[in-house]
């Protein structure tokens, strides 16, 4: 249990010539459900994106699943493998099924008997709630809702051993998020992997999280136990988790 | 309507104080200072003009309304006189107005020493700055045709991981699906170029040579060029515009994080299809543009189309035919790496993938005619 599945090492990324993070640092331990709170444009997509490989970054290192990012592309796309990816958009393929979205990964990355695959298709699509009915839809004819879903069942495709969310309840009404913690809590205890999740949904870090860091201006401000946060005494966190704002025009006066 | 005056009484010098530069000005401002009814800035900046150091209030207890464009013209105002330096101010305003004066008041102003992107550039910034892009866009799309070479060796080495599906698919789309169009099209303009044959060449009595422009100018170079041109304009641009979509959607970042390489799944069998369908396309639009000149001979310059292909084969040969097909393929593969790699370019907003899509058209065409200009050269030069 107490392996790190994702190491993150002092790591610099600066974008159109601004730094948007600066040493940052984290470390997601075997089967935690670690979360990634801060405000708006506080530059947690950039630092998943960057550990997802996807934006080159200035210094530091990273490692998933023991894998470093940069040793070498055989390795790195072999890790790629053993690791599951909901973006915030979802990022179905438009122009296939759910059902073929969820089979992607199966058909290009393993040889499976197209029996098995069809078997698979429906198991992770009724683990994330979704209907066999479903299967057949196109992306666009789904609801923001299911989006998710099929997006979780696919990123889910092959039992992967760490999972990154970027914002998975962003734009779900209050029951369907709450849905949505509670089926990420129950995979995560019946299947055992990690999860790296971005979230602003403050509730949703209380019951889902194990750990939380709070990304302010590209930094970690801080990063311990959601419990342990939520009685911080950083003024950021504080203001974070209790919702204070720090601009209240009443409280200025007329010069 | 807002008011802002000057008022002449309260400036009047304080007995005992003759000092100038120690006097009070009362601006009184009184109306409505609201989106519709501000007061002319104009006004504004005559009432406040007066000479530094003295102290200003601005009365504001007549204002009747105010809203956010009304508090921020105040908040300018004092914000100036304060650069001027003066010691402005804003008394009497009613309690409700005086708490959106400091909600606008608070926001700290625009930083003039931080200038904003200029939009409207000089012709000569934008044609200087525009050669400098040209640079690194020739080196993205030297890289494109790079990686789509690295992925074409993949496939090669391990054909099993090739995408026919897709590949037969997109040769529909761009080559079975085109081919009324393109037919269309060179019919029109094989007619178009005979038809100015005959009217002008009548002249001479040289009618019969209309049929060798029709036939090597076609072969050689309308035939190709036109199929080129229309397969860029429909093909090319579906393509920037498909992967651009998907781009900004994250279809091409969950492709990579599976491991995939974005360039051979969606790129490959793109180009692979415009490079199997372009010759094909240029055949057949050669074969239309051809029809048209005997048409237009038929109908329009009394020439049985009999004559017209007799005199045809004579004028013609396989060299012509030749030189227009060997570049289909190589106009196909610039149009299809283009589109691809000013796709995967989309960023940001969907105006970013319509932007992308224009400069691919742009891109591909100029590249195709350029191309055409080369082997021009290299024919003349190994006498073809
Ligand atoms: N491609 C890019 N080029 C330049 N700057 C970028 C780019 N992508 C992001 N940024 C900047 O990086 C900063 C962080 O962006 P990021 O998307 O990580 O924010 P975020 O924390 O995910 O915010 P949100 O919660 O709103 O999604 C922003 O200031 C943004 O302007
Ligand atoms: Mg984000």
């Amino acid at each position: 249990m107490d392996r790190a599945v994702l190491e993150v090492d002092r790591i610099c990324v600066s974008l159109g010539g601004r730094e948007i993070l600066r040493d940052v640092s984290l470390d997601v331990q075997s089967g935690e459900i670690f979360g990634i709170v801060g405000g708006s444009g506080s530059g947690k997509s950039v630092l998943l994106r960057t550990i997802l490989g996807l934006t080159p970054r200035a210094s530091g290192n990273i490692r998933v699943l023991g894998t470093g990012i940069d040793s070498g592309e055989e390795q790195w796309r072999h890790t790629q493998r053993r690791m599951g990816v909901l973006f915030q958009q979802g990022g179905l393929f438009s122009s296939l099924s759910v059902k073929e979205n969820i089979q992607v990964p199966m058909r290009e990355l393993c040889s499976l008997p197209v029996g098995l695959m069809d078997a698979m298709t429906d198991t992770k699509l009724s683990m994330v709630g979704l209907g066999a009915s479903d299967a057949s839809k196109a992306p666009s004819e789904l609801s923001g809702g299911m989006v998710k879903r099929a997006a979780l069942a696919r990123a889910l495709a092959l039992d992967p051993q760490i999972v990154f969310l970027d914002e998975p309840t962003s734009g779900l009404d209050p029951i369907a998020s709450g849905a949505f913690d509670d089926l990420i809590l129950t995979l995560r205890n019946s299947l055992g992997f990690a999860v790296f999740m971005i979230t602003h949904d403050v509730e949703s870090l209380r019951t889902v999280c194990d750990r939380a860091a709070l990304l302010a201006h590209g930094r970690v401000v801080a990063i311990d136990t959601v419990p342990a946060l939520a009685s911080s005494r950083v003024e950021e966190v504080q203001s974070y988790f209790h919702r204070r704002s720090k601009f209240s025009p009443a409280t200025r006066s007329i010069h | 309507m807002g008011e802002i005056v000057r008022d002449d009484a309260a400036a009047r010098p304080r007995p005992g104080n003759d000092n100038g530069a120690a006097q009070t000005v009362t601006l009184v401002a009184s109306g409505a200072w609201t989106l519709n009814e501000l007061p002319d800035l104009e006004m504004i900046e005559a009432q406040s003009a007066s000479a530094p150091g003295r102290s200003i209030v601005i009365d504001a207890a007549q204002l009747t309304a105010m809203d956010t464009f009304g508090a921020q013209t105040l908040v300018s105002l004092r914000r100036r006189l304060r650069a001027a330096g003066h010691a402005a101010d804003i008394a009497g305003l009613p309690e409700k107005h005086a708490r959106l004066l400091t909600f606008i008041g608070a926001i700290a102003p625009v930083d003039p020493s931080e200038p904003e992107k200029a939009y409207d550039r000089g012709l000569v910034t934008r044609v200087s700055a525009s050669v400098l892009c040209g640079r690194d866009e020739v080196l993205s799309l030297l890289n494109t045709l790079g990686r789509l070479a690295y992925a074409l060796a993949n496939v090669a080495v391990s054909p099993k991981s090739f995408r026919v599906t897709s590949l037969v698919h997109q040769l529909d789309r761009a080559g079975l699906q085109a081919v009324p169009i393109i037919a269309l099209i060179t019919l029109l303009i094989g007619s178009i170029i005979a038809q100015q044959g005959f009217f002008h060449f009548r002249k001479f009595g040289a009618d019969e040579y209309v049929v060798d422009m029709v036939g090597i100018l076609v072969l050689r170079e309308i035939g190709v060029l036109i199929v080129a041109i229309m397969v860029a304009g429909r093909s090319g641009s579906a393509y920037t515009a498909e992967l651009g979509s998907m781009k900004l959607r994250d279809e091409i970042d969950s492709l990579s994080t599976m491991g995939l390489d974005p360039l051979e799944v969606l790129a490959l069998p793109r180009v692979l299809a415009l490079i199997i369908a372009l010759p094909l396309l240029t055949f057949l639009g050669s074969i239309a543009a051809l029809s048209g000149g005997v048409l237009t001979g038929w109908l329009y310059g009394n020439m049985h189309p009999e004559v017209f292909i007799t005199r045809l084969k004579d004028a013609i040969s396989l060299t012509h035919f030749e030189v227009g097909m060997i570049k289909a393929p190589f106009m196909a593969l610039v149009i299809g790496t283009v589109a691809c790699a000013e796709g995967l370019r989309a960023s940001g907003s969907s105006e970013s993938v319509g932007r992308q899509t224009t400069s691919s058209v742009v891109k591909s065409i100029f590249a195709v005619i350029v191309l055409d200009g080369l082997f021009a050269v290299f024919f003349a030069a190994i006498g073809m």
